[in-house]
């Protein structure tokens, strides 16, 4: 009986919390997404707003160099700027959380791989940016930002691999890739660590030069330049061709098989390596190791005669899709990425500056600049996160000297199945 | 609780007075609103406490509690306006303030109940200040913990609670909130697992060599420490302090410095290994990191040479306290040197130190570190998407980090949670130092 009167009581409270569920749906809240109230009506800006919030890299360098920059833009169009150093790498994730939430910033800073992933989850709005300015930018810095027809960033900064050289070993760098080869084989010595060219040929993002010049692609792209990710061009002919040359490195014995980062690294700052591929993160470690002997080429032409297509990653700012004023967050990511803002970033940080009109005075920069031109950016959807594995595994296998063909067939279709695991 | 009120009121032999007539009955229905029964009861300070405690809970938490339910049920409807995760944390709490809610609720009735049998039979009721004074005398111990309670709850139990569900759900970078809603998809992660080729043929592959990872490395350090141990400890021995020192050191240097430093030192072509011992000594290199067998057996190595100076240590302190008198008792009935090992030393130690063996095991069995640092769970494999070495739980990160499944995740560490659970609890049931004094023998 006793037990007939508990589960009423605990009928009534269940029944009256249930019905009349949940928020009230007529009261549609709508994220604030560029309807920013009122309208200046002089010059049809929306209105000023006090303050704004921005992420910058966590590096000395460069927070200093924001925070300059920034204090410009303040004193220009006196709305106040909050900068705050978060380590780039990661952002995303604290963004992520913070953003939804309706604290996060109205800038942050990332390169442009990351795109999809924060698409994907709504966070980001287009920038508000008129189709001439972005002319003045690279056009691959501007693809490299762009997602289903919008624009989503700000280009700063530019990356690519091109050659190191030690002009004590070699005066200048061969005109094509197979006297590279020849010379390296003349100039090396593994028995006493010494190397004519090294690469990171278990390494896909330093492979790819090759496998791009040879026609390789990862995704097929439209006209748009939107990817088809059915279509991945990563066992064609071009792409068993470069590996089929990289495993002929390791064979004729100009590759040691355990070639990683470190190894190039220190070998190459001992002086004891005449040409390495890597990009313009090695270049303060490099300069101080060798001084006036280091120089910086574009790699030399394939066998096709086509250029070598390193990938290209490109950093800059992107405006929060949560953010209250997106126009002047935008207005805020260009000004921090004008024409004389990437010079001085560049002086301060020694980033490449992702647009040609900026003033780079330094044969290496001009040289990674040069490369640039035959640089393809990294897919910026989120699929690309699912090719590195099976094709680092590749790379593993063709050092081991297995069948090109067989090895990459093998990868795409694991990278097929990964992104079909992903929906 | 246990006593039908219908034969209470029957009962001849009570006594008439006051309250005669009163009726438990009537006060528990009263209290289905907190605080009438009480008030029936002529208990008028602890009605108004349980109807004010009652009406503040229900005026502060009804909202919440209301939009908490609906949350957990749908996780949201609308795209933009609700964010699955938040709804789910604000689903657990909801649960857990019900629970507590829920509690108080019984207590109400019971406390209306019992009050109104004891006046019936005659009894006084404690006024409120000496009940309370009674409740602080029994349960002063709970106040004390009351706040690691909270805390518990809140740091320790909402957060797994939260693991749990998203094993259930469908959280995935394709559709992950706010862009997108969650839905509860049941065992659907568990079920792909199971029968999906590209999960279900390295998950037999990589929790066998976890098992074998597991048992190999942690019965190596502990047998190697345990020799060490009763090797330093004989007293023979000279420099005891300095020899434990060194036997100490691999433990004081961050597990993390040590793992990367050994990464380079085995690498095949310009590691020490190869390069100072391998090839001058044998005239042979050995692939260390490209070879499976190699890797696991460099690996293997690594991790008694981490793990085995905690264990050495232990060790060390227990055979101190082994009575010099029972290995004369032995020696008297002629026992042999082993012997004395297998009959005194060695059961003495694992006596005392079972449970931090079984921790061992535990560590090793999800020792993410040493195998991602290493070599990221290399070499790879064809036709299998973890690398050699890759165990439960640095196969779970790789899928997580580069395919963003993240309920696929939750579900394989709640697989993972559950082993090493079952495990811990079945072995620490068997060891005696989990018993209870004078359940020994």
């Amino acid at each position: 009986m006793k037990k007939a009167m508990f589960s009423l009581g605990m009928s009534i409270i269940v029944v009256s919390t249930l019905t009349g569920c949940g928020p009230d749906d007529d009261a549609e809240t709508e994220i604030s997404n560029s309807d920013n109230t009122v309208n200046d009506n002089e010059t049809g800006e929306p209105a000023k707003p006090e303050s704004l919030e921005i992420w910058a890299n966590d590096d000395e360098h460069q927070y200093a160099a924001v925070q300059e920059l920034v204090s410009q833009f303040e004193d220009e169009y006196g709305i106040e700027v909050e900068v705050t150093a978060y380590l780039m790498a990661d952002q995303d994730e604290a963004f992520a959380l913070d953003a939804p939430g309706g604290i996060g910033p109205d800038v942050i800073f990332q390169p442009h791989d990351r795109l999809g992933d924060l698409t994907s989850q709504n966070l980001l709005a287009p920038l508000e940016v008129d189709e001439d300015v972005l002319a003045e930018y690279t056009e691959e810095a501007v693809t490299a930002f762009t997602l289903d027809g919008e624009v989503y960033g700000a280009p700063l900064v530019m990356e690519n691999t091109a050659l190191y050289y030690n002009t004590d070993l070699v005066d200048s760098v061969p005109e094509t890739m197979d006297e590279l080869y020849e010379l390296a084989d003349s100039l090396t010595d593994a028995s006493h660590d010494e190397y004519g060219f090294l690469v990171q040929a278990l390494n896909f993002y330093q492979v790819y030069p090759w496998i791009g010049g040879y026609e390789g692609y990862v995704f097929s792209q439209n006209e748009e330049g939107n990817y088809n990710i059915e279509d991945i061009g990563l066992d064609n002919e071009g792409a068993v061709q470069a590996y089929e040359e990289i495993q002929s490195l390791f064979e004729r014995g100009i590759l040691p098989r355990s070639v990683d980062e470190d190894v190039i690294n220190g070998l190459f700052t001992d002086g004891k390596v005449a040409m390495a591929v890597s990009g313009p993160w090695a270049m303060a470690s490099y300069s101080e190791a060798l001084g006036d002997s280091l120089g910086v080429a574009p790699l030399p032409e394939l066998s096709n005669g086509n250029t070598p297509t390193p990938f290209a990653g490109v950093k800059g700012w992107l405006v929060s899709n949560y953010s209250e004023n997106t126009y002047w967050a935008s207005q805020l990511a260009l000004y921090l990425s004008t024409a004389d803002a990437q010079s001085y970033y560049y002086e301060e940080t020694g980033e490449i500056p992702a647009r040609p009109d900026a003033t780079v005075e330094d044969e290496f920069a001009e040289a990674f600049l040069e490369q640039s031109q035959s640089a393809e950016p990294m897919p910026n959807i989120p699929e690309m996160g699912q090719v590195w594995d099976p094709m680092e595994d590749s790379l593993q296998f063709n050092a081991e000297g297995q069948d090109p063909t067989e090895i990459l067939e093998e990868a795409v279709e694991e990278i097929h199945e990964y992104i079909e695991m992903m929906n | 609780m246990g006593i039908d009120p219908d034969t209470q009121q029957t009962d001849s032999r009570t006594k008439l007075h006051r309250f005669t007539n009163h009726k438990p009955l009537q006060a528990l229905l009263l209290s289905i609103v907190p605080g009438m029964g009480q008030f029936y009861n002529r208990k008028f300070y602890k009605g108004s406490i349980f109807f004010i405690l009652f009406f503040a809970f229900v005026m502060a938490f009804a909202d919440f509690i209301d939009m908490g339910l609906w949350g957990i049920v749908t996780l949201g409807t609308q795209v933009g306006r609700d964010h699955s995760l938040v709804l789910i944390i604000q689903g657990l709490v909801t649960i857990f303030l019900l629970i507590m809610a829920l509690l108080f609720y019984v207590i109400n009735l019971r406390d209306a109940y019992k009050d109104a049998e004891k006046l019936k039979n005659g009894f006084t009721i404690p006024s409120l200040k000496e009940s309370f004074h009674n409740t602080y005398e029994k349960t002063f111990p709970y106040f004390l913990i009351g706040p690691g309670f909270f805390l518990v709850v809140f740091a320790i139990i909402l957060p797994l609670a939260f693991m749990l569900s998203l094993a259930f759900m469908n959280y995935r970078l394709r559709n992950a909130p706010p862009a997108a809603l969650l839905d509860w998809v049941g065992f659907d992660n568990f079920i792909q697992l199971a029968t999906v080729p590209i999960w279900q043929n390295t998950f037999v592959s990589v929790i066998s060599w976890t098992v074998i990872w597991t048992l190999v490395a942690t019965t190596l350090q502990i047998v190697l420490a345990l020799f060490l141990a009763v090797l330093v400890n004989d007293k023979r021995i000279k420099f005891k302090k300095t020899i434990r020192t060194m036997l100490i050191l691999p433990w004081a240097v961050p597990g993390f410095v040590s793992i990367l430093i050994f990464a380079a030192m085995f690498n095949d072509g310009f590691g020490a290994i190869n390069r100072q011992i391998m090839e001058p000594l044998f005239n042979m290199s050995i692939p260390w990191l490209t070879d499976v067998f190699w890797t696991r057996v460099a690996i293997i190595s690594i991790q008694v040479w981490l793990g085995f100076p905690f264990v050495f240590a232990l060790f060390t302190g227990v055979l101190q306290s082994v009575s010099n008198e029972w290995y004369e008792a032995a020696d008297v009935d002629g026992a042999s040197r082993w012997q004395k090992f297998t009959k005194i030393t060695f059961p003495h130690v694992m006596f005392a130190t079972a449970p931090l063996m079984i921790m061992q095991y535990t560590h090793n069995f999800n020792n993410f570190n040493i195998i991602y640092l290493f070599n990221e769970g290399g070499p790879a494999i064809r036709g299998q998407n973890a690398g050699g070495t890759d165990i439960l739980i640095s196969w779970v990160y790789n899928l997580t980090f580069s395919q963003q499944n993240y309920s696929m995740a939750a579900a394989i560490s709640m697989i993972i949670g559950l082993i090493i659970g079952l495990l811990a609890f079945l072995q620490f049931r068997r060891t005696r130092s989990y018993k209870e004094e004078g359940e020994v023998y």
